[in-house]
């Protein structure tokens, strides 16, 4: 796939949420039991997001007597970022699949999950490396 | 009731899987104002054996071979997938709880002042805008067919949970 198709692919994707009545135009209304388990899978992922953005919280709280100042921000600033990321891609995710299901295509597959634990994991390792060293202020 | 249901259209029910729960099933039908746990299990021992095949008996199989029988199995669900979709919203809000709490936290070790008391105002705020977005869709999902989760509750949803973000990423010490 070429960068423009992606790019469309894109600007489609974000049209698609500001106007879900265009959703419901296409296809056939999916059996609810999918809809539902299409808005819990959305949850699951909000719920992550939700976790990452507590664990930049607690990151600047919790690691005080451990991280300098920078080495902190850095830290909690990444796993914010990564609990937008997480949120933005649960709303494209669940667009993706509501209007699969509709349309009676496959449902998209997407390599997020596996970015996001490759980032995840680097930041784990990180944080303990940045404690049992002792990189400390 | 389940022999004078058989008795009619016999050929009907039997083209299903698992008629006999079936029939059992419309004993349960009337989920809506009754006494709730009472109406899941009016139908005997129904659910439990059917909660496996929810995928294969789906409403979509039972309205191609008859209306009837769609009416009464689709009013009440064997896979709970309401009760576990409410679920599901539910330990959403406990996790915005959770980081409502820490931006809180963060806000009040920071210092005190009239900014401050705004910071706690506002990250209260955005929690109690997602427990009034989860209430709302829960009883949505009291109905007995419920629609699919609307674009604006996604999208409102997403806004609270990148609003906490952007807050915390505002009063980072």
């Amino acid at each position: 796939m070429s960068e423009s198709d992606r790019i469309r692919e894109v600007g489609e994707s974000v049209r698609l949420w500001f106007a879900p009545a265009r959703i419901q135009q296409e296809g056939t209304t999916p059996d609810y039991r999918f809809s539902l388990a299409n808005e819990r899978t959305f949850l699951a992922w909000i719920r992550t997001a939700l976790a990452l953005i507590g664990g930049g919280f607690a990151v600047d709280q919790f690691l005080t007597n451990h991280l300098t100042h920078w080495v902190r921000v850095v830290l909690a600033v990444c796993l914010l970022a990564g609990g937008v990321a997480c949120t933005l891609r649960a709303v494209n995710h669940w667009v993706r699949c509501e209007r699969a299901m509709r349309q009676g295509e496959n449902l998209p597959v997407s390599r997020f999950p596996a970015v996001m634990a490759v980032v995840i994991a680097l930041i784990a390792v990180a944080m303990v490396a940045v404690v049992l060293f002792g990189w400390a202020g | 009731m389940s022999a004078g249901g058989r008795g009619p259209d016999g050929t009907d029910e039997s083209g299903g899987t698992g008629d006999g729960s079936r029939a059992g099933g419309s004993h349960g039908r009337i989920r809506g104002p009754g006494p709730g746990g009472g109406s899941w299990h009016g139908g005997g021992p129904g659910p439990d054996p059917r909660s496996g095949q929810a995928g294969g008996t789906g409403p979509d199989s039972g309205s191609a071979s008859a209306p009837g029988v769609t009416a009464t199995e689709t009013e009440r669900d064997p896979g709970l997938q309401p009760e576990r979709t409410r679920l599901a919203w539910r330990r959403t809000t406990l996790s915005c709880a959770v980081a409502a709490v820490l931006a809180i936290r963060q806000v009040l070790h920071a210092g005190g002042g009239a900014s401050s008391a705004i910071a706690v105002a506002l990250a209260a705020l955005v929690f109690l805008a997602f427990l009034r977005l989860a209430h709302l869709r829960m009883v949505r999902l009291g109905a007995a067919r419920p629609a699919a989760m609307p674009a604006g509750v996604a999208l409102a949803a997403a806004g609270c949970t990148i609003a906490l973000a952007v807050f915390g990423a505002a009063v980072l010490r």
